[in-house]
């Protein structure tokens, strides 16, 4: 019995531990997709020389 | 919109280009001659904007980035009235060893040096960004995709910055808010290339 209850407590540790360690990993991901939105925004450049495409 | 023309400039007080501007691979490449004072200039001016432009300096060169040129015939060069974003071979070209730096490449000539790790040998392209909102009185400049500088552009601060220069006494000087982009001939080879503006509103 005690062996079963030590195992449980083992299950419950190591699963609250993965929860907590994945939180960051989603942040970042919502971090990069708010700087790509920005940076993609060329619509109001003049071109004085250059190769740009103007949309 | 362009990519194969000098449409959008001219000559410095002239209605055409100089002759010793040519497109060259997708760039315009400078190539002096004994005339010099061959300096160019956007047939548009502009007052708050940010200026987005590709640089590359041959060996022992020296060139620059002007803004808020003010054309009149009293001021012979785009120099005297336009301030200057320093367009240098740093490890070559004797410039690079007075002023406290601030004659070195992406420096805003003879006022805010550019620290040397920022700018890329002469032969190499380099990114220059350079930010000018007189609404907020200030001035930003990138290099290669770092901020190196940071300072006012008009007002007492500004008329500090610029007592403190060889430009003081110059009539004419970062006087004017509106002007030309210009760049400049100093008798060595150049290119210039992906050069944008956005207006600020």
């Amino acid at each position: 019995m005690k062996k079963l209850i030590v195992l449980m407590l083992i299950t419950v540790a190591f699963s609250t531990c993965k929860q907590v360690q994945k939180e960051p990993e989603v942040k970042e991901i919502e971090a990069q997709e708010t700087e790509e939105i920005e940076v993609t925004n060329d619509t109001e450049w003049i071109v004085l020389f250059g190769w740009y495409v103007v949309r | 919109m362009d990519g194969t023309s000098f449409d959008n400039w001219r000559g410095y007080g002239l209605e055409e280009m100089h002759s010793g501007w040519i497109l060259k691979n997708g760039s315009m490449a400078f190539t002096p001659s004994e005339v010099g004072g061959e300096n160019i200039i956007t047939k548009q001016k502009f007052t708050n904007f940010v200026l987005s432009l590709e640089w590359k300096i041959s060996e022992s060169g020296n060139s620059g980035i002007f803004w808020s040129v003010y054309e009149d015939e009293k001021f012979k060069e785009a120099y005297q009235t336009g301030p200057e974003i320093q367009v240098l071979d740093n490890a070559k070209h004797p410039d690079a060893k007075v002023a406290s730096g601030t004659h070195k490449a992406g420096s805003l000539y003879d006022m805010i040096a550019c620290p040397d790790e920022f700018i890329n040998p002469a032969g190499e392209w380099n990114l220059c960004v350079l930010e000018i909102n007189h609404k907020t009185n200030q001035g930003k400049l990138s290099m290669n995709g770092n901020e190196v500088m940071n300072f006012p552009i008009h007002g007492d601060a500004w008329d500090t910055m610029v007592t403190n220069s060889k430009f003081y006494g110059w009539e004419g000087f970062g006087k004017h808010q509106t002007g030309h982009i210009g760049l400049q001939d100093h008798g060595d080879k150049v290119w210039y290339r992906n050069i944008k503006i956005k207006e600020l509103k």
